[in-house]
């Protein structure tokens, strides 16, 4: 009876053991693609919580999670521990300083103050990641960089010279309130014909011209 | 009799002079161009995040002059059009005809002309646009038509072949001229603006030309896949623009604009300007450095003062060409 007894608990055991594998592994699967919204505290005056904001309910609706969200970004280190991190980290939106293959947090600040598509710093498989800065698109070091390139499903969207502030809210509005209804390349062509600026915004894109910028597992 | 006569004589003259100086009243305060802004903005809808930017609504709940049919046939003869100047420049290169003719591209255009498509259509406010929009969509292409003017605001086609462009920005600009003349629009608009968006596309912009000054509200703007010679899309901008007179000149313009500069802090070293069409807005009319935007409706002629500070970051203000107001602006705060 007891041996009967021991066996009984023991296969429970097991089988608890397994449920609780697969359970893990059933969650691991169906983890939803994360991503950070961050914009740098020197534009917080110029549209930056507003673009910011724009970009996160965009994200949420292309099925994102959005697990960090920064508009008063004062030390690189905030966007660099979020490119490091272990974690499903897919999706970034980043606003703020640039010029050719440099993003900076201050207009005018030193070298602790950018990130580099060359200085290693960047890591990763990424999904989509929208670099709202000037230059940021002149090459496509940073797409390369970010691993959007040469692959399906990922894409690297910036601005490929500078841009005024007023004109990329305009387009940014557009843009953010159609994303998901077709491509995102279209979404972006269509925002920089729709939007009423007196120019064209520069906005470039590296990657999959047929993806819609869903998050993977939706 | 006379003293009726002139009692009804004295009696005209005095409404003439009241309704005079009640028109003269109501058009100084008209005049000032930021007060017009601010009024229109009060009477805007606050909208708050993109869902609110873009609101389906039911179309029974809505009177609108477009109907859903009217709006797909507006589409269509577009497409039509468009498809066949499609084809005929795919061919115009005879090198790459046969490849072309395999491609999905040609199929798609050549399909589009006779085919009944099941379309997706519903009706769309557009908070930011502040236009009522029937926004349609087939498998070859979409598109988006005013309501009430019927007017074409955007027509895309969902292209999957592309190719990387070899052509410089003189063989586009060549290109893009050349396919907007096919498209027989009736209008003189002339080129102002192109630009590269990805290996394979611009985007090019044709405007209006008012008094030797471009006008961007009244525009076209083609996407375009140089290489196969395609119009991937087409959007057409038709805003009414204020002819207000040019009664101040650059220098005047100038000053009023580092004056306003200085008011604020800003240490302005060397600036540039041009006369131009913009829509006014509410970028000056902020405190501690932070900007609010509300674009308005009114577009009128300014001067475009780009200001440059010693570390060369620029701001630009717009001057009214008439008032002399600070009506707007813009910073490459990038």
């Amino acid at each position: 009876m007891d041996i009967k007894n021991a066996k009984i608990k023991v296969t429970l055991t097991i089988i608890c053991i397994i449920s609780l594998l697969l359970i893990m592994t059933l969650d691991s699967l169906a983890v939803i693609d994360q991503a950070g919204i961050f914009s740098v505290d020197e534009l917080k005056g110029a549209y930056g919580t507003q673009l910011a904001q724009l970009a996160k309910n965009g994200m949420q609706k292309l099925g994102y999670n959005i697990t960090e969200y920064n508009d008063t970004v004062t030390n690189r280190q905030t966007i660099l521990n979020y490119i490091t991190d272990s974690g499903n980290h897919y999706a970034m939106y980043l606003n703020g300083h640039g010029s050719n293959d440099v993003f900076a947090i201050q207009q005018y600040g030193g070298s602790d103050t950018i990130i580099t598509p060359t200085n290693n710093t960047i890591r990763g498989y990424w999904h989509f990641i929208f670099m709202s800065s000037c230059y940021s698109a002149a090459t496509d070091s940073f797409a390369n960089a970010f691993k959007t390139t040469g692959y399906s499903n990922r894409a690297f969207m910036g601005w490929y010279k500078e841009v005024a502030t007023a004109w990329s809210y305009t387009w940014a509005e557009v843009f953010w309130s159609h994303v998901g209804e077709n491509t995102l390349r279209q979404v972006a062509l269509d925002a920089t014909s729709v939007s009423t600026t007196p120019g064209t915004t520069p906005i470039r894109m590296y990657g999959d011209k047929t993806w819609y910028g869903w998050a993977w597992d939706k | 009799m006379k003293k009726k006569m002139l009692m009804i004589l004295c009696i005209l003259v005095i409404c003439i002079i009241t309704t005079t100086t009640v028109l003269a009243i109501n058009n100084i305060k008209q005049d000032s161009v930021t007060e017009r802004m601010k009024k229109e903005n009060l009477e805007k809808i606050e909208y708050n995040g993109i869902e609110s930017i873009k609101q389906e609504i039911e179309e029974t709940s809505v009177d609108v002059k477009i109907t859903k049919e009217e709006a797909i046939d507006i589409s269509k003869a577009y497409a039509n059009k468009i498809s066949k100047i499609n084809l005929e420049e795919m061919l115009v290169d005879k090198v790459k005809n046969t490849q072309l003719k395999q491609s999905a591209n040609m199929e798609k255009f050549n399909n589009i002309v006779s085919k009944d498509y099941k379309n997706e259509i519903n009706i769309v406010k557009n908070n930011v646009e502040q236009r009522i929009i029937w926004y349609q969509k087939n498998e070859d292409y979409y598109s988006r038509v005013d309501a009430n003017t019927g007017e074409l605001i955007l027509l895309h086609y969902n292209i999957t072949d592309f190719e990387e462009s070899t052509k410089n920005e003189e063989e586009v600009r060549s290109i893009a001229s050349e396919l907007y003349k096919k498209l027989e629009l009736n209008n003189d608009f002339e080129l102002y603006s192109l630009s590269q968006f990805d290996d394979s596309t611009w985007v090019v912009m044709f405007t209006e030309k008012r008094e030797e000054i471009f006008n961007p509200y009244n525009s076209v703007k083609l996407t375009i896949l140089p290489e196969n010679r395609i119009i991937e899309s087409i959007s057409i901008n038709n805003e009414n623009i204020e002819d207000n007179e040019v009664v101040i000149n650059e220098n005047q313009a100038q000053k009023i604009a580092i004056a306003m500069m200085k008011s604020k802090d800003y240490e302005i070293v060397s600036t540039n300007s041009e006369l131009a069409i913009r829509r006014v807005n509410s970028f000056w009319e902020n405190s501690e450095n932070n900007y609010v935007l509300q674009e308005s409706d009114i577009i009128r002629k300014v001067w475009e003062i780009e200001c440059k500070n010693s570390k060369g970051k620029k701001f630009i203000v717009y001057v009214d060409a008439t008032t002399s107001e600070v009506v707007g602006g813009d910073t490459y705060g990038y």
